[in-house]
């Protein structure tokens, strides 16, 4: 959606599955950011690359170390460090947003929930445990940037449905006790938009009891087949259903979150596949209530 | 089409990708089993809380214990010897520090360590190494006629199986040993002057990370040392276990290409790794309305459901899409389908619904 604005804007995948590149139909991501569309770039980010490139802008290092000792080496170095893998890949998104300043825009896609916490929280960590140094200058940095509220900004996704909504209201905790960041937006996805516009129809439906209800009460009407009949109000129940149960995770959301982010509601896409065209109407959504 | 073959075996492992509903569909086949009269336990590792406290699990012990009568009598079902436990990965990886240590001290000293606890609670693989290393417990405790476990989301697609093996050999850390041990002494040298590239690289690696950490690594490694037979073996017995004749692996898969995807992959595995396949649950199928799409109705209601029914046909164009990937690899005879249901599974009593259709057409239909 940012892209729209003309702004240049840049999707960093972190260990992902290239998600993105592949709704677009664009080749695999890299290290290096790559334009999808115009305006909207997109990389991936690794330790592995991080660190040896880290290494590489800092030390100079690369030409020392043989690739077949660093391999293996790198393997327990990223591990050795309290969130020094999370740390290099942040460090990576920082050099290219903060410090290169090539973007209007970041957007950070991260791992699953519980490991997003200590990801962002991983500045802080390595600092109390390794308060001094080369890279506790950087973790400094890194973390002074993400705890400014202009430039920084958390975005969760979720579902309406029991765990998702559960975690999400764990990780807006986690991340306001440990990391000191705010949850600024939920966007809940796959919602079941409300049945109709007019609020008489979606009375109907909730009055709705058996497939009779559904015949027609002027003669002049098409002629309803009882098994049409039967259909329909399967499917109206089982769409009535369905949004309630969304509707009453979605409250559990509302409430937990108590008012401290906005929920953004994102609708479920009917359509029979999900590409560029769907993204877009994502985006519409998103533009709408924002 | 059911899921019979599977509860032959005395393991049953489900997997597959995340948000696929596994957890629920662990639980009801162990409920289908402890049923059927076996003693059974199901280890869960992430169930949603309606699911847990239907299954009467409240705190996160790391132990089974037995799901109360009262809660199958209120399903209107028999008491049935089902036991049910949450994973605790952490608890389960100090155990096996404790049974391998070679003394108390030596095991504490490894619990303290900063190293230890990163890898113990966020090593990726480290889950899945911890769901085997449960697994292999309780069979070898010998309690259970039927255990089955639910698999942490995998990024990739036979981690599980992986995982024992690739971290005993992470734990061995042969390389890093080679350069680090010296350290521990506290000798002058720290590194051992092996390969000068290497030192080099060693040195700019304290620089970076910190004394403090490398020293971490280091004693983590020294008292690792002695320790580390007892994981190899260990590890290689899991492999056993998992490759026996007994043991089943059902794939849990939703209707989205990249479910479907990822669940074509791993049971290609499987079967390049001579696992035994139990069958795939397909699960999260939205409902057919079969002829509820058409000619506008006459009133308002009827016609914004036809509008409806049309959209949910679309849904169905894309999940049978999906469906026929899945057949072209897997006969559908091997598979149950599970449709998206109206209520969440809150109480035992739903629970047994989704394994009265996991079972359909076998011997649960003799139980009602």
């Amino acid at each position: 959606m940012a892209a729209r604005h003309d702004l240049r804007v840049l999707v960093a995948e972190i260990e992902g599955k290239n998600a993105l590149s592949s709704l677009l139909a664009a080749p695999p991501l890299t290290s290096e950011p790559h334009e999808l569309r115009p305006g909207l770039w997109a990389m991936h980010v690794s330790p592995e690359e991080a660190l040896s490139e880290y290494f590489e802008v800092q030390f100079h290092a690369k030409r020392v170390v043989k690739p077949l000792v660093t391999s293996q080496l790198v393997y327990y170095v990223t591990h050795a460090a309290p969130g020094l893998r999370d740390i290099l890949m942040l460090g990576k998104i920082w050099y290219q947003v903060a410090r290169k300043g090539e973007f209007d825009l970041a957007i950070l896609d991260t791992p699953a929930a519980g490991h997003a916490v200590s990801m962002l929280r991983s500045p802080e960590g390595f600092l109390e445990a390794v308060p001094v140094g080369t890279l506790a200058g950087h973790a400094r940095r890194v973390s002074d940037w993400l705890h400014d509220p202009e430039q920084v900004a958390v975005h969760l996704v979720s579902l309406a449905e029991e765990t998702p909504v559960k975690e999400t209201l764990e990780t807006t905790r986690l991340l306001e006790e440990r990391v000191h960041m705010n949850v600024d937006r939920v966007h809940l996805n796959m919602l079941y938009p409300p049945f109709a516009e007019d609020p008489a129809v979606n009375a109907a439906l909730d009055r709705l009891k058996t497939p009779r209800g559904l015949r027609p009460r002027t003669k002049d009407a098409p002629p309803l087949s009882d098994q049409r009949a039967q259909a329909l109000f399967a499917c109206g129940e089982f769409y009535r259903d369905r949004r309630a149960i969304q509707q009453e995770h979605r409250q559990t959301l509302i409430d937990g979150l108590d008012g401290t982010a906005s929920v953004i509601d994102l609708p479920f896409l009917f359509g029979d596949a999900f590409a560029g065209k769907e993204l877009d109407l994502l985006a519409d959504a998103i533009e709408d209530q924002a | 089409m059911s899921l019979e073959s599977a509860l032959d075996g005395q393991i049953v492992i489900c997997a597959g990708p995340g948000g696929v509903g596994k957890t629920t569909v662990s639980a009801a086949i162990a409920m289908e089993g402890a049923l059927r009269g076996r003693q059974t336990c199901v280890v869960t590792i992430d169930p949603a809380k309606r699911l847990a406290d239907a299954l009467g699990l409240k705190a996160l012990s790391n132990k089974p214990s037995p799901v109360p009568d009262e809660a199958f009598e209120a399903a209107g079902l028999p008491p049935a010897p089902l036991d049910a436990m949450m994973l605790d990965t952490k608890t389960t990886f100090d155990d096996l520090v404790h049974r391998y240590a070679k003394s108390e001290d030596r095991a504490q000293s490894i619990i303290d360590n900063r190293f230890y606890q990163a890898i113990s609670g966020a090593l990726s693989g480290t889950h899945e190494y911890m769901a085997m290393e449960k697994l292999y417990e309780l069979y070898w405790m010998g309690n259970y006629d039927l255990i089955v476990i639910d698999t942490p989301p995998t990024r990739n697609a036979l981690d599980f199986l992986d995982a024992p093996k690739r971290m005993t050999s992470f734990l061995e850390g042969r390389l890093l040993k080679w350069f680090l041990v010296p350290a521990v002494g506290g000798g002058r040298g720290v590194f051992r002057a092996m390969n000068l590239a290497a030192v080099a690289f060693l040195r700019v690696v304290q620089k970076v990370i910190g004394a403090e950490a490398l020293k971490d690594t280091a004693d983590f490694f020294a008292n690792f040392e002695g320790m580390y037979d007892g994981f190899k073996e260990r590890a290689q017995a899991v492999y056993e276990l998992l490759r026996q004749d007994l043991t089943r692996f059902v794939v849990v898969v939703s209707p989205t290409d990249q479910a479907v995807e990822e669940a074509l992959f791993l049971v290609s595995s499987m079967t390049s790794h001579h696992l035994h396949f139990g069958g795939l649950v397909v699960n999260r199928i939205h409902p057919r309305f079969s002829g509820a799409a058409g000619d506008a109705v006459g009133t308002p209601l009827g016609d914004r459901l036809a509008q409806i029914a049309e959209e949910f046909e679309q849904v169905r164009r894309r999940e049978e899409r999906c469906l026929k990937r899945l057949e072209s690899e897997v006969p559908s005879r091997r598979w149950v389908r599970i449709p998206y249901m109206n209520r969440d599974v809150a109480n035992l009593s739903s629970l047994n619904d989704v394994a009265e259709m996991i079972f359909a057409g076998s011997g649960h239909l003799a139980r009602d």
